[in-house]
């Protein structure tokens, strides 16, 4: 899992994720999302297009990153999931807490 | 009568306290043999305001639940007490229990009823996962609840262990404590449902090892009152459950084999 980031000129923290979000992967990517939110940074958007696979543990990772930036007054957003993923989001009906957008421009809008 | 194969196991739980409940001591009999059985509690996610619905709302005012990131911490902590005590580790995945999964279950008949169409495309994506954990082994046989009781978790992973069984994999399924404990025709009852999908059943002595079973239980302080509430004392229950089960081999746990999908072998 390879992890980068860069923030927009409005203030937004993107996130670009690639490779397999699973059990191995997961404690790295919730270690880095909690502290791009203790740096100061809520709006996130983390753009999933390189993502292979996400397990359940992987998406645990982004409900604890969502609560974080929800903590300090913000949102984790995710953009650009596969099909796996989106079929993942909508058996744990979590498709229903998280904002997903196509493309990391309208994450924000 | 036939008895378990020892190998690399893997003690898939619903939730939180459900393997140590049911079939402790198989698992630290495992870790004595050091076979380095692990632990897995499915349904172990953190919980956002969305998912609270009016259901699970319910749910919490019923069980006191006012701080539920505080409940989550003293579950783990329980959670990885008692595996430890029984000689083994505990990983959480992150998929919500059933309150948690929007509306599809809104009342107690339905949490304890049929499962939703699209849980079992939940349970197939859930064996895909197990098989993928860094724990792994080609060799890994697996243990499922059997699911008296019907809680919908429970018929889940039993689900998942059918879909286990046709990738090839050994699958068991054990008997759900305390429901198997306070509804004695449970059991049947839900043998009498899953026809052909379980094989004869195999009995584990557990003469050694009932003791770690009943101290990783009391691991469980938040729950053993709740659970065990119509027993005065919960070690007694259990003892008893387990020697009417093993007969003349003494205290013993009972396992049904889990055949896959489309047939028995």
């Amino acid at each position: 899992m390879i992890v980068e980031m860069k923030q927009t000129e409005q203030g937004v923290a993107l996130v670009r994720l690639s490779g397999r979000l699973d059990a191995a992967a997961a404690p790295q990517i919730l270690a880095r999302l909690k502290d791009i939110v203790a740096e100061g940074q809520s709006r996130l958007a983390v753009d999933l297009s390189e993502v292979s696979f996400v397990d359940s543990t992987g998406l645990g990772t982004l409900v604890s990153g969502l609560k974080a930036a929800r903590k300090a007054e913000g949102d984790l957003r995710l953009v650009a999931p596969n099909s796996q993923v989106q079929r993942l989001l909508r058996l744990t009906t979590l498709d229903r807490v998280f904002v997903i957008s196509d493309t990391l421009e309208t994450a924000w809008v | 009568m036939s008895f378990l194969t020892f190998g690399p196991s893997l003690f898939i739980q619903p939730h939180y306290d459900d393997v140590p409940l049911s079939c402790g001591g198989t698992l630290a009999l495992l870790a004595e043999g050091g076979y380095e059985p692990r632990m897995i509690t499915v349904f172990a996610s953190e919980l956002v305001d969305e998912m609270v619905g009016e259901f699970a709302a319910w749910k919490h005012e019923r069980w006191k639940v006012t701080d539920a990131e505080q409940v989550l911490a003293v579950r783990r902590k329980e959670d990885a007490e008692a595996a430890q005590a029984l000689g083994s580790s505990v990983r959480w995945l992150g998929l919500p229990d059933a309150i948690y999964r929007g509306e599809r279950y809104r009342s107690d008949p339905e949490l304890f009823g049929a499962l939703k169409g699209e849980e079992l495309e939940l349970a197939a994506h859930l064996a895909e996962e197990l098989r993928q954990l860094p724990e792994w082994r080609d060799d890994m046989q697996a243990f499922v609840p059997l699911g008296i009781g019907s809680h919908v978790d429970h018929q889940l992973v039993f689900e998942t262990g059918r879909h286990l069984a046709s990738a090839g994999v050994r699958v068991y399924a054990y008997e759900d404590c305390p429901y198997a404990i306070h509804t004695p025709a449970g059991v049947q009852a839900r043998l009498a449902i899953l026809g052909d999908a379980t094989g004869d059943p195999v009995i584990v002595p557990i003469a050694k090892t009932l003791q770690k079973r009943l101290d990783s239980i009391a691991c469980y302080r938040s729950q053993v009152p709740v659970i065990f509430r119509f027993t005065p004392d919960f070690r007694t229950a259990v003892t008893n459950f387990a020697l009417e089960t093993g007969g003349d081999v003494g205290p013993a746990e009972r396992f049904w084999p889990v055949h896959p999908h489309g047939g028995s072998r």
